[in-house]
């Protein structure tokens, strides 16, 4: 694992006899884009906000770009960008001016502001709006500026809460590609929480699991997403003998075979290419009328997670 | 945390600016204030109108008047409309935001009552009694209003950062400075009684004498360590993990 963006121990928060967060261990690499996934009331908003040093940790402890939360977290702040979980803009600032805004608090000089307030607006489809007060704008046109704020000076980390909740579909997949596309061109680590697992899937190249405050896996999307069923193929033809089977086992890629009444089953080790199995049936001619493979979905693994959890609650 | 707190200021007063612009209530009041107290009061009663007991009151009252209704939308209106949240997760300190926003409601309720004395001055020029009226009291006038302003602003700030919205932060603030005001004079009366005469001749003869009054003097000393007082609780109630805990 190369350098780390953040790093948690045990951490902990809790509000009365409520516990937020319990004991977590996060190992978030540096330019990652890292999914903190979850239902509601997970813990993951309360984690971000541990993580920027806004709240203090009940017990254990955190360390963002390598500063410490709890005695650094001016440090981190200067370094991060966030946007939490309600899109705030001043209404009565035009899109510019709410930029210039936080462009001064960062200490941007004022060629600098300009001409990074035209690269984003820009980027982000809003250059030509970028007079209007914002008062009247929709919710994605205000958390597309959100984020152009939250990166403005150039952070190495960006931390967002919840960026597409309440968007309508569409409005959704346009902020993030936008934030696709940011996380890219800033070449930044990027924490980010979200319920929408689809959206986790597109954007994340690693997530942690969460429910209840507890961490139930973390790591390289693909790795966690072998915690669901196993990616399956399946093969409708005839002549699949024995000898055929033998040679499919001996592949690594295969974890199991299963015969069905008009084929093969193949279980997969992940989502890996299939293409070399078909070819290995046609070449040892068995007759394939169809193949259909069942991919391994973040979601398929969020249950199992979810669902074991909740067991293991239930026993104890 | 200067340059930081300035920024804050700026930003709020523009914001302040384009809010009372848009709403013609916040336009009426201020045009208000402006003509009953800029125009009718000094032109009915002339030069005696500033070194009068209760227009002193009215220029230290002034102030807080304009000052808690807007510094109570600074905390508790930000929090409310959660651009505070964003705020807090910047590199600014606690101290340059308190600052910042304590300056912005001080400098507007100064200003309106700046603006105020200025108008008086050429009401009573208008009418002829300028003459009678030492350079000196305006600025002396001028002074306390600032002293005054920035004090009601602290404690609107103070108000407003414990306050859970808006609307509580404005209607616990007006409830505060009532009080203050009911109890200044209530409390001033009686224990005037009890004074040694030296203090109360000083009293009588009010802060605008002279710019060296005993009475000025002390005014503004007290002003100051009621102000360094308020601030530093209004430090002590800034606090970023009052943000949301979801």
């Amino acid at each position: 694992m190369g350098e780390l963006a953040v790093r948690t121990q045990d951490l902990s928060r809790t509000y009365g006899s409520t516990i937020a967060v319990n004991a977590l261990n996060l190992a978030v690499p540096t330019g990652s884009v890292f999914g903190l996934i979850g239902p509601n009331g997970a813990g993951k908003s309360t984690a971000i906000r541990l993580l920027l040093g806004l709240l203090k940790p009940s017990s254990g402890c955190a360390s963002v770009l390598g500063f410490d939360t709890m005695t650094e977290a001016d440090r981190i702040r200067e370094r991060s960008g966030a946007v939490l979980d309600f899109c705030s803009l001043y209404d009565h600032l035009s899109a510019l001016e709410n930029l210039e805004f936080y462009g001064r608090i960062w200490r941007i000089s004022a060629t600098d502001r300009r001409a990074r307030a035209r690269e984003l607006l820009g980027r982000l489809g809003l250059w030509e709006r970028r007079g209007e007060l914002v008062h009247g704008w929709s919710r994605d046109l205000r958390q597309r500026l959100c984020i152009a704020r939250s990166i403005f000076h150039r952070p190495s980390i960006l931390f967002l809460d919840e960026p597409t909740a309440g968007l309508d579909p569409l409005a959704a997949a346009a902020v993030q590609r936008d934030l696709a596309e940011a996380a890219a061109a800033e070449a930044m680590t990027v924490v980010l929480t979200t319920t929408n697992l689809a959206q986790a899937e597109t954007l994340c190249t690693h997530v942690a699991v969460m429910n209840r405050g507890v961490l139930l896996a973390g790591g390289p999307i693909g790795e966690i997403c072998s915690y669901g069923a196993r990616p399956r193929l399946e093969i409708v033809g005839r002549g699949f003998t024995d000898e055929v089977v033998t040679l499919l086992a001996r592949r690594p890629e295969i974890a199991a075979i299963s015969r069905l009444d008009n084929g093969l089953a193949l279980d997969l080790i992940g989502n890996v290419d299939t293409a070399p199995l078909v070819s290995l049936l046609v070449e040892s001619s068995a007759d394939v009328e169809e193949v259909k493979k069942n991919r391994v979905s973040l979601q398929a693994a969020f249950m199992t997670l979810v669902q074991q959890s909740r067991r293991l609650e239930e026993l104890s | 945390m200067i340059g930081d707190a300035w920024t804050v200021m700026c930003k709020d007063l523009r914001a302040l600016r384009a809010f009372r612009s848009q709403g013609l209530s916040g336009v009426i009041s201020t045009l208000l204030i402006l003509i009953l107290f800029g125009i009718i009061v000094p032109w009915r009663l002339g030069v005696g109108w500033a070194a009068h007991p209760v227009s002193l009151l009215l220029w230290i009252g002034l102030p807080w008047l304009s000052a808690t209704v807007v510094v109570a939308d600074t905390f508790a209106g930000e929090r409310e409309r959660h651009t505070l949240d964003a705020l807090y997760v910047t590199r600014l300190s606690n101290d340059a935001i308190l600052l910042g926003k304590v300056g912005a409601s001080a400098l507007f309720a100064w200003l309106v009552a700046l603006l105020t004395l200025a108008l008086s001055a050429v009401t009573l020029s208008l009418t002829g009694a300028a003459a009678e009226m030492p350079f000196s009291s305006l600025l002396i006038l001028a002074t306390l209003s600032m002293l005054s302003a920035t004090l009601a602003a602290t404690l609107g700030a103070v108000v407003s950062l414990r306050a859970s919205s808006a609307r509580h932060a404005q209607q616990s603030a007006i409830g505060v400075v009532l009080s203050l005001a009911f109890l200044t004079f209530l409390g001033g009366q009686v224990a005037a009684q009890y004074f040694p005469a030296f203090w109360r001749r000083m009293m009588q003869a009010g802060p605008l004498g002279s710019p060296s009054s005993p009475a000025l003097i002390i005014s503004i000393v007290g002003l100051l360590v009621l102000e360094i007082v308020l601030l530093g609780l209004a430090a002590r109630c800034v606090a970023r993990s009052r943000l949301g805990s979801s």
